[in-house]
């Protein structure tokens, strides 16, 4: 049973053509929108709409260098060279936020060069702590909205904004509680491989089916026998989007098991929930502001906040050592790297740091992997 | 430093005036200090006229690392950065303030003795994110009170002169908190006839450099990048303050005249360049070499279309400070650098283009291959992509990059 669930979470999900739910939606006259980061895809959803996270993959590139210089990560020139390669036929638009450079300058470069029906851009304030940013996001949150009305002709009611804001929330508990299976006993109960995965497709999916496959998936593996306990290495993996999640099951192979993240793809992902009680708009507003911090904020002690997020987790799920795995020509990371890893050495938990690009390479990272764990053992 | 780099050639007598500027400047802010006066680093691009209206002593960590590049001494700093675990791709602007502020000792002297300690940072974020993670990182070295504001980008529905009004509102609201923060720490109000003053400055320099890019339309071109991005100190520095308009006003006679001449930089102008991305300032000297070719740029993203300038009015100042601080190059869409860079192309003839990959800037380097895309196919216009960091000079390969000059001239000729 669970094997079957969890093939619902195959990787070729994360492309919008080999979508099932996209294909589903597209002949139910039903529209998909891309979209990049923390766009508030409740709105999306709550428009009748399909929200797509747009992951990219980690194929080597065919054409973006023509479009995109090759100075940003690879996440984001492998949408650009997707996109190119007729990957994002199937969208409606595509909608951008103003988080790091890259994912502004990204927004720009598939507005120019991709032959999509829609692209929309908001903004949001990188400063939290700035008394006149709350009302300006929320123009921009309500701006959007208006968008989407006019993009479908249909008017958004506060009732389908809270049913969507409800089917994510329960998301967000399901992918907690599935953590909570794998982080935070003694064994995990499920390989840490197939947590991330899942929690990485979960973003392709639409929320109520995936309520429906995450229930199951938790039903499944309460009621499986408990396995032994291990006492390998608990790791912990930090960084922004992590594309090849073989790095998981490397460090599985090399002794490790990895029981949690702070990943933009992992667990940034669910960690709070929005407010249901009042008005969405502001309740969306407070969440996409207030959220576990990415780099790209700047508000004050920013770094000092994430590094305790970090610390908090590490001994919540009772990790021995954090692997950063930061995305070549990610600045942001790199500039908060150096306080970080010092940090945590002096907390006296371990620290290695790995610098990925696209696809990772097994034969290179597997010694540096095997002597980190070799180390906590 | 491993790397061949040269030092421009300039053309105009003006511009032999600007070290002595800059030096001045840096050891001002040193005697201010002895005087008590707060030094506030700020970012080049603030809405500098409010500094000088507040008694405060800006200096400009950016600038301090251009000026360390165009001296040639940035790379031990750049390389210190590195060892103490910032990553070599991040932006060499950064890397080498780094250096000074933890490791001053043991670097080469910088120009006027450098930045003075701060009492106050302050930060307009318009663009680029890597600033606002720098100026926390100073914020922890130094631990000093710091202010932070941003404005936002302006999407490709909108344009530089026509954004929505919420955005200028929280820019406006913002700067307004900036000024309290600024009297809070000084004990002194701000007094607005001074600053509708130094906007009156600031819009006069703007006026005066403005008439300047126009006139680098005539043929033969007055003046190449080799003097116009040095001449950019004063408006990006001390816009605001009289000698900014002082300055200009003195070059845009120099430049009159000789265009009252017909005299130019090439006695056989041939070539007419546009160049982007921000100088290479250790090799400033790549700008005259084009001269071999009887090439000349008469026209650069950093200087033309950049924005440093802003048309303002006294009566207005924190709109007209609100906008100078939202409209820059690096703040609007691909769809409006492309629109303004044909504009260029058409206006000042351009036969050739010059984009950078400048590892630094990626926010600069970003749009390159849409707009050397765009020119070629709009208006036929060749391009050419060069590697060169802003103020890092030990990627610069300077024989690989002067032959693919070599090959780009002989094919436009």
């Amino acid at each position: 049973m669970l094997e079957n669930h969890l093939q619902s979470y195959d990787i070729s999900c994360t492309s919008p053509s080999l979508n099932p739910f996209v294909r589903k939606w597209r002949e139910q006259n039903r529209g998909v929108l891309g979209y990049l980061c923390n766009v508030p895809k409740e709105i999306i959803y709550a428009a009748g709409l399909l929200p797509f996270r747009l992951l990219g993959d980690t194929k080597p590139l065919k054409e973006a260098y023509a479009h995109f210089p090759s100075v940003f990560c690879h996440y984001s020139r492998s949408l650009v060279d997707l996109g190119i390669q007729g990957d994002f036929q199937h969208l409606d638009g595509i909608i951008s936020i103003n988080m790091c450079d890259t994912i502004v300058h990204l927004a720009n470069a598939m507005q120019t060069s991709l032959d999509v029906p829609c692209f929309y851009f908001i903004n949001r304030p990188h400063d939290n702590g700035v008394p006149a940013a709350h009302a300006f996001f929320r123009q921009e949150i309500n701006k959007f909205k208006q968008f989407l009305e006019t993009h479908t002709g249909k008017s958004i009611t506060d009732l389908s904004l809270a049913r969507s804001i409800r089917a994510y929330n329960q998301n967000r508990s399901l992918l907690k509680e599935l953590y909570a299976l794998r982080g935070e006993g003694d064994t995990p109960l499920l390989p840490g491989i197939a947590v991330n995965t899942i929690a990485y497709v979960s973003q392709v999916m639409p929320p109520d089916d995936n309520i429906q496959l995450l229930s199951g998936i938790i039903d499944d593996v309460c009621k499986q026998s408990k396995p032994t306990a291990s006492k390998r290495p608990r790791i912990h993996i930090s960084g922004s989007m992590l594309q090849d999640l073989s790095l998981i099951s490397l460090v599985e192979k090399c002794g490790g098991i990895v029981v949690s993240d702070d990943l933009c793809s992992g667990l940034r992902l669910f960690w709070e929930q929005v407010n249901e009680n009042g008005d969405p708009l502001d309740s969306l507003t407070d969440y996409y502001l207030n959220k576990m911090p990415c780099p790209a904020m700047h508000s004050k002690g920013i770094e000092e906040q994430r590094l305790a997020d970090i610390i908090r987790l590490v001994r919540h799920y009772r990790a021995d050592g954090v692997v950063f795995c930061l995305q070549k020509y990610c600045d942001t990371h790199q500039f908060d790297l150096p306080y970080l890893e010092s940090c945590l050495k002096k907390e006296g938990i371990p620290v290695l740091n790995l610098e990925v690009d696209g696809a990772i390479n097994p034969e290179q990272l597997r010694t540096r992997l095997q002597a980190f764990i070799e180390i906590l053992s | 430093m491993g790397a061949k780099t040269e030092k421009a050639v300039r053309s105009l007598k003006i511009t032999q005036e600007i070290y002595p500027i800059v030096k001045n400047f840096y050891m001002e802010s040193w005697e201010a200090k002895k005087q008590n006066k707060l030094v506030c680093w700020a970012g080049v691009g603030d809405p500098r006229e409010l500094f000088w209206a507040m008694d405060l002593v800006p200096v400009y960590p950016e600038n301090f690392s251009a000026t360390c590049g165009a001296k040639q001494i940035s790379a031990p700093a750049c390389a210190f950065a590195e060892a103490a675990g910032y990553s070599r791709d991040t932006c060499s602007y950064f890397r080498n303030t780094y250096g000074y502020m933890v490791n001053r000792d043991n670097l080469p002297e910088p120009p006027g003795g450098g930045m003075a300690h701060p009492d106050l940072l302050i930060l307009a974020v318009n663009s680029c994110h890597t600033r606002p993670k720098w100026w926390r990182i100073m914020e922890r070295h130094y631990n000093v009170p710091t202010f932070i504001f941003e404005a936002p980008t302006i999407p490709w529905d909108m344009r530089r002169d026509k954004i929505d009004s919420h955005y200028l509102e929280f820019v406006v609201t913002q700067m307004k908190d900036m000024v309290a923060f600024i009297e809070k720490h000084t004990g002194k109000k701000l007094d607005i006839k001074k600053l509708k003053e130094a906007v009156f400055w600031g819009d006069r320099a703007s006026a005066l450099i403005d008439e300047i890019y126009e006139l680098r339309k005539a043929k033969p071109c007055p003046l190449g990048a080799e003097d116009m991005v040095t001449a950019l100190f004063p408006i990006i520095v001390l816009r605001g303050a009289k000698v900014a308009a002082d300055f200009y006003e003195k070059m845009l006679l120099e430049v009159k005249e000789r265009v009252a001449k017909g005299e130019g930089v090439l006695p056989n102008e041939k070539h007419r360049l546009f160049i982007d991305n921000i100088p290479p300032w250790y090799t400033k000297g790549l700008y005259n070499y084009f001269h071999k070719y009887n090439a000349i740029s008469v026209a650069e993203s950093y200087t033309t279309n950049f924005c440093w300038q802003t048309r303002m009015d006294p009566e207005r100042p924190f709109e007209s400070l609100a906008m100078s601080t939202i409209a820059n190059w690096l703040n609007i869409s691909y769809m409006e650098k492309g629109e303004t860079l044909l504009k260029t192309a058409r206006d000042y003839q351009i036969h050739g283009a010059i984009f950078l990959v400048n590892k630094s800037c990626k926010v600069y380097t970003g749009s390159n291959t849409y707009l050397a895309n765009l020119l070629r196919r709009e208006l036929g216009i060749p391009t050419l992509v060069l590697e060169a960091d802003q103020t890092d000079p030990r990627d610069y390969a300077d024989a690989q990059v002067k032959l693919r000059i070599d090959a780009f001239m002989e094919m436009l000729a």
